[in-house]
């Protein structure tokens, strides 16, 4: 009987294992019940390969989303994800920091800056800098200037302002 | 969108005083722990360091994916801390009150990380990142798993107050933004 038993959970769980498998990542996302915190969340998906987003979601309807920043991996240039990732303090601006290695060896990070107060379906972070050492502790100082840490030896920053004519 | 950031010359700003800071507050309240709540790696703290992102304090080597991470509340009255991948306890400091939330099970043989742990400004939430390894082989090093070892990640929302769980999406390193 016990035997039967653990015979019957390990088919149930391997019949588990195979729908968490086989389901499709946004089919199961939307299965999940509307509860949880009320927010907005930023958050990045990336496949086997090595494709990425970094998306805008309301939650916990998920009835909205938005892709903010994508990337799409190949062997000659390799992208890499990074948890790099500053949320302005009046919430309007998200900026990305999106490591790379360019002919699969050189490494580069490029700097991205989102729209989070207006996002629209289609359009995308744009390009700020690309910079040839490790940018990382994104800081945003206030709601224009943001503070950058270089992991290079001691802490350097890099400043930025943002144009008040952006629109 | 033609958003842009230009150069300019700003104040400098003391990346390393603000890191220490964080760390030491972190040290200080681990301090304050029953010696079972606190992982084994987190226990130096000589070791501990502020992750690249800023949200979460660590130990050194960011190449040994299978460690213990620990986030100390806005107001330093709570502790969250992912064990090793195992489960996330909260503990509030004054009361010694826990909530824990244990990592779900999604396949067999999976080796599972928790990571990302991001307080929401009220302190009422935690958000964290499950990662799922299938075969139950974890990366080593930095280098993302091959093809044949597939990464199921959920970002998933424990609150504080009642302890429970919920899953909020399939993906990875989530940050918080109030709803407009």
């Amino acid at each position: 009987m016990r035997a039967a038993f653990a015979l019957v959970r390990v088919v149930a769980l391997g019949a588990m294992a195979m729908l968490a498998c086989c389901l499709p990542m946004d089919a199961w996302s939307q299965s999940q019940p509307a509860s949880g915190p009320r927010l907005r969340l930023v958050y990045q998906t990336i496949s086997d390969r090595g494709d990425g987003q970094w998306r805008l979601r309301d939650l916990p309807e998920g009835l909205e989303e938005w892709v903010l920043w994508e990337w799409t991996n190949d062997p000659w240039e390799r992208k890499l994800s990074t948890s790099y990732c500053a949320i302005s303090g009046d919430c309007r601006h998200a900026l990305f920091v999106q490591e790379w290695l360019v002919g699969g060896y050189f490494p580069t990070w490029t700097l991205a800056l989102a729209d989070l107060a207006e996002p629209i379906h289609g359009g995308k972070a744009v390009t700020i800098e690309n910079m040839f050492y490790l940018v990382d502790y994104p800081v945003w100082l206030d709601e224009s200037r943001l503070v950058l840490g270089v992991a290079d030896g001691p802490d350097r920053t890099e400043r930025y302002r943002r144009p008040s004519s952006t629109s | 969108m033609t958003c842009a950031l230009e150069k300019g010359p700003q104040p400098p700003y003391d990346f390393g005083s603000r890191k220490r800071a964080q760390v030491e507050r972190t040290a200080e309240a681990l301090a304050r722990l029953p010696q079972n709540l606190v992982p084994e790696d987190l226990r130096t703290p000589e070791r501990l360091v502020l992750a690249p992102d800023g949200a979460e304090v660590t130990v050194e080597t960011f190449e040994m994916l299978v460690k213990s991470y620990v986030s100390l509340s806005p107001s330093g009255r709570r502790i969250a801390i992912a064990d090793r991948g195992r489960s996330l306890t909260v503990v509030a400091l004054d009361t010694g009150a826990q909530h824990r939330a244990e990592a779900v099970h999604l396949v067999l043989r999976e080796a599972t990380i928790i990571k990302d742990i991001r307080w929401s400004p009220d302190e009422g939430w935690v958000l964290f990142t499950e990662q799922h390894y299938q075969r139950g082989e974890l990366p080593v090093g930095v280098a993302k798993p091959p093809i044949s070892r597939k990464v199921v990640s959920l970002i998933r929302a424990l609150e504080v107050e009642s302890g429970e769980v919920v899953t909020l999406v399939a993906g990875e390193n989530g940050f918080w933004v109030p709803r407009p």
